[in-house]
């Protein structure tokens, strides 16, 4: 009978193929546990134009409950579009520092020629692409959403095309337009192409002289009137879905519904293409002297302007075509709007000055000795308006462990408030009814109301709202009005579902400072320090996690 | 006869490797009660829409199961050295903080200790909705909380599958 005895070499061989195959089962059967990675920007103009839109644009951060989505067919650009500055780069041009970002998209958007139903839209095969851009020049900053819409003949059934073109760079072959719009849907203007090359400015809505006008020409959604204008209807297609709050690259939609907007666009003059280099040229430029600023000081009031259309990069040094000097001019109004920015580590400053002042800091001091079963509290009136001297308002209680109620008054009898501060025997952060005190008190207090301008800004400015607890002490600011008050109207519409969800976030990571920061976005600085210490921390999320937030 | 045995024995290793229980924590081992049903996303919604008026599962964490209609979730925290607090001030905190919704009643909140580690377990309903928190303490500035939500008449499961639960935990080094 044969044996089948294995040889050395042989046997040798198995067991290493064996070792082999267990390492390989062991490492498979390993799940790789994926977390988040926080956003790492090393480029300091990206950092520059990344804070510039955070303190700007924080109101689209705030008010996130246990999903996110945006509001049934909003025309909010800004409430779809953020910039994804991991997908970013910035290049000067000319005089400016641009700042070219991959739009990260709350949903979807395309623009197309197409009338199909909103649902049966294919965004995979869209013939636009967004993107955002960030142009800074002298100090001032300025954000548009641009759209590059290919025509067919260009992209051939290949959409991937739709990627070679950017700010900078563009196909020689690209045939199709670019848009222009602000964040808040405004369209600012936009250009058509034909073989890379600029031929004709677009405009929205009816063109110069283009109204009741023989259509001589009718070819699809395309009419073309005596004066050479040709108007194209475009359909906007729109993806509004849910995201997870732990989703922020927004990768994974639930819950989505679809809707459409139409515009029309006039395209006037030659057709034939009038220069231009790789890309579209300026209409306008960013305005000197006016638009927005990075903050860097304490209280400071930023001018926001509505900046004029990014101009385009000319590329190969080819002169642009003229600007278009007919009206509807492409170039918008400049609207100014009052709001205020605080930067927390400038802040430090002041309200480390403002803990460190006798009659606060013996408030301070007698809150936190009674800090036991119900919370004690008060007010911190100035005695004078403006001044910085403040009235020795008594502590007390209301004999409750989760309420204290202030008094709030703004008069030269019994002071005028500027901060609240109270305790919280169970040692939490302040809570979103604690924060809402300081808009509440701007709202429903009659005198301070009918101060005048400079008091209602003096208030905004300074205004505190403190909690005292055996373990930390917490200040609270606003740092940005605008987004604070958005967060307030989220309030008042449904408290319950707002509180809810603060309660909900600080049980899931254990943490009242978590759930007050991540609610509250940059619409807040929050500040803390240990009992009795006057050297306050400004605070915030990084990695998930509640962190001081380095200071220079 | 050597051969054989270093065969069967391998065999067993592998079968053994692939019937393991995937990595459910970068802090702590942790093994899920038997016979319990890994929920995706979509899944724990609709159960979780079907079968509760509210729900306080956070559905973008990986570790969501269901076990004979109680839903069990968990998920690694971290936190930095300047904001650790002990379970004792964790305990007091969310206590003052679940005071905020009138709707909900705290049943019990304990620090317990097994295999030592201790836990702080916060038991509170909202209707005849239960809810089941537990933290475990840190280690290395990290550690595990969880949530298990449940009906008012399945609690006595619950509180089982939690204690059977709070048994597997071992930190890792």
């Amino acid at each position: 009978m044969k044996q089948f005895y294995l040889k050395p070499l042989t046997f040798r061989l198995i067991i290493v193929l064996m070792v082999m195959g267990l390492a390989l089962i062991i490492h498979s059967c390993k799940k790789d546990n994926h977390n988040i990675q926080s956003e790492t920007i090393s480029d300091p103009t990206v950092m520059a134009a990344k804070q510039w839109y955070e303190n700007s644009y924080a109101g689209a951060k705030v008010n996130k409950l246990s999903t996110q989505s945006i509001g049934h067919e909003s025309k909010d650009w800004n409430k779809i579009f953020s910039p994804y500055w991991d997908k970013s780069v910035a290049f000067v041009s000319k005089d400016m520092t641009i700042v070219e970002a991959q739009a990260l998209k709350k949903g979807d958007m395309a623009f197309s020629t197409l009338t199909v139903d909103s649902n049966k839209f294919d965004f995979s095969h869209s013939n636009s692409i967004t993107s955002l851009l960030i142009i800074k020049q002298q100090n001032t900053f300025g954000i548009y959403a641009m759209t590059i819409m290919a025509d067919p003949s260009y992209l051939k059934g290949d959409y991937g095309k739709l990627k070679n073109n950017t700010y900078r760079n563009r196909d020689k072959d690209f045939t199709g337009a670019v848009f222009y719009h602000s964040l808040d849907g405004t369209f600012i203007n936009g250009w058509q192409y034909v073989n890379g090359k600029v031929t004709t400015p677009l405009y929205e809505g009816n063109a110069p002289d283009a109204t009741n006008q023989l259509v001589v020409q009718s070819t699809g959604n395309q009419k073309t009137n005596t004066t050479g204008c040709t108007a194209t209807m475009i359909t906007t297609f729109w993806q509004n879905c849910a995201y997870y709050e732990n989703d922020p690259n927004f990768q994974h939609p639930f819950d989505c519904y679809y809707y459409t907007t139409q515009t029309i666009y006039n395209s006037c003059g030659p057709t034939t293409p009038g220069g231009g280099g790789s890309s579209a040229p300026p209409p306008c430029t960013v305005p000197v002297g006016g638009g927005s600023t990075v903050p860097d000081n304490v209280n400071k009031v930023v001018m926001v302007v509505t900046p004029d259309p990014p101009p385009i990069d000319p590329g190969g040094g080819i002169t642009p075509p003229a600007p278009p000097g007919t009206p509807p001019n492409p170039c918008p109004t400049k609207t100014v709007v009052d709001t205020i920015f605080i930067d927390p580590c400038a802040q430090k400053v002041s309200v480390n000055s403002k803990a460190a002042n006798s009659t606060i800091a013996q408030q301070n001091n007698q809150i936190r000795a009674n800090t036991g079963a119900n919370e004690y509290g008060t007010e911190q009136n100035l005695s004078t308006f403006p001044g910085s001297t403040y009235l020795n308002t008594p502590v007390r209680t209301d004999g409750s462990p989760n309420t204290f109620n202030f008094n709030l008054t703004w008069n030269s009898t019994n002071g005028y408030t500027i901060g609240m501060a109270h305790s919280h025997p169970g040692g939490s952060a302040p809570s979103p009814a604690d924060v809402f005190i300081m808009i509440d008190n701007l709202i429903t207090n009659q005198q301070l109301r009918t101060s005048g301008a400079t008091a209602i800004n003096f208030y905004k400015k300074n205004v505190s709202l403190t909690v005292i607890t055996s373990i930390s002490t917490y200040i609270v600011t606003i740092k940005n009005w605008d987004a604070f008050q958005a967060s307030y109207s989220t309030y008042s519409d449904n408290n319950a579902a707002f509180e809810a969800n603060y309660i909900n976030t600080a049980a899931t990571n254990q943490s009242t400072e978590y759930a007050l920061l991540s609610i509250f976005g940059s619409a807040i600085n929050l500040y803390k320090a240990s009992p009795g210490s006057t050297n306050f921390i400004p605070l915030t999320i990084n990695n998930n996690q509640v962190i001081a937030l380095p200071c220079p | 006869m050597k051969r054989i045995i270093f065969l069967i024995a391998g065999l067993v290793f592998s079968i053994s490797c692939m019937s393991q229980q995937p990595n459910l924590s970068s802090v702590v081992s942790i093994k899920l009660p038997d016979k319990a049903e890994k929920l995706n996303r979509t899944q724990s919604s609709s159960y979780l829409k079907e079968n509760f008026k509210k729900s306080k599962v956070p559905l973008d964490k990986e570790n969501i199961y269901i076990k004979d209609g109680v839903i069990i979730s968990f998920w690694d925290l971290s936190v930095s050295g300047d904001n650790k607090r002990s379970l004792q001030n964790s305990k007091a905190e969310l206590l003052e903080v679940l005071k905020i919704d009138k709707n909900l009643k705290v049943n019990e909140a304990n620090i317990i200790t097994i295999n030592h580690n201790q836990f702080l377990v916060i038991n509170y309903q909202e209707g005849d909705e239960v809810y089941l928190r537990f933290y475990s303490d840190y280690k290395n500035n990290k550690n595990i909380s969880g949530l298990i939500q449940f009906k008012k008449p399945d609690e006595d499961k619950a509180k089982g599958l939690l204690d059977t639960l709070l048994k597997t935990i071992q930190f890792k080094n």
